[in-house]
């Protein structure tokens, strides 16, 4: 983004933030986890998708951040069975054998 | 955003009825050999790929397993069912996981500077991303599980285990500061950078036509 590009950016924010009340992308940056989870009271939420319909660079950013956790839910590994890994039979007897010689329930 | 992921497709797998579950908690509680048997049989394997994705090292996971089966047998005449069975045991192998962790926790901090400073607000529009393919056509293709294991994997610690925690096993974040012994805000902040960073990271994958 050039300098001149920047500073329209910058004062067009803060025409609208004094104007409208409108976030700025530092403080809707601040509210993304808690807007992904919905914890962000009706009114700030509100301030930050009016943000957001007016600032494409965070929309953009926004929906990649959000493909980003999905993404990193989607492919966790050790991918689930049969193709995941699996626990060693050995452990598996181990665990059992160590039970035998614990003390029981309380 | 629910949806099918590798966690909670583990956890169907140890999917039992409610009567089932209610009878192998009693045979349990009766301390009854063939019931603890039936107990690592059935949660083995989906225990020990929770120790490993939060440990990524298979002694320390089967540590993790072996403590979290221990701590059932000692402590499940004080289960009560207002939670799943699974949900105890996977709270049970995380912190033991955790635990372990801890206990090898790497010499040097690598700094995460570098993969998103603090303060990121160079943004540039992006019109050549593309999100029109569904999350799970994407997380299909081996290229992209691979590239987004790997970028996770590159993460420092103390980041990693943040998606870890929070993003792939799905536990809130309060829970996940009660874990990590450290604040709410602290873990949001810190949760926020680590998915900054690997945003940052899987860029590529966003381009239009990128695999």
């Amino acid at each position: 983004m050039n300098v001149l590009a920047r500073i329209q950016r910058f004062l067009t924010y803060w025409v609208i933030k004094v104007t409208h009340g409108m976030l700025t992308c530092g403080e809707a940056d601040r509210f993304m986890v808690d807007y992904l989870e919905y914890r962000l009271d009706p009114e700030v939420r509100e301030r930050f998708e009016n943000h957001l319909e007016n600032c494409i660079c965070c929309k953009d950013f926004l929906a990649a951040y959000r493909r980003t956790v999905e993404l990193a839910r989607a492919c966790a590994e050790p991918a689930a069975p049969p193709a995941g890994p699996r626990m060693p039979p050995a452990l598996m007897e181990a665990i059992i054998a160590a039970r035998r010689g614990a003390a029981p329930p309380s | 955003m629910e949806y099918a992921t590798a966690a909670n497709m583990d956890a169907a797998a140890t999917h039992e009825s409610p009567a089932e579950e209610a009878a192998l908690i009693a045979a349990l509680k009766r301390g009854e050999d063939a019931a603890f048997v039936t107990l690592v049989q059935r949660y083995g394997d989906y225990l020990y790929r929770v120790a490993l994705r939060v440990t990524r090292n298979e002694t320390e996971a089967g540590e993790a397993v072996q403590e979290a089966f221990i701590s059932t047998f000692r402590g499940i005449a004080r289960f009560e069912s207002r939670s799943a069975l699974r949900t105890w045991l996977h709270r049970l192998v995380v912190n033991a996981a955790l635990m372990r962790r801890r206990a090898v926790e790497r010499k040097a901090e690598v700094s995460i500077e570098d993969l998103a400073p603090e303060v990121d607000l160079e943004r540039e529009p992006q019109p050549e991303w593309n999100f029109t393919e569904s999350v799970e056509t994407q997380a299909a293709r081996d290229g992209v599980r691979r590239a987004v294991n790997e970028a996770i994997d590159r993460l420092p610690e103390q980041y990693r285990i943040l998606i870890v925690l929070r993003d792939i096993e799905g536990y809130d974040t309060r829970e996940v500061a009660q874990m990590l012994d450290d604040t709410e805000g602290n873990v949001k902040v810190r949760l926020h950078r680590a998915r900054t960073a690997l945003k940052r990271q899987l860029e590529p994958l966003y381009r239009a036509k990128a695999i």
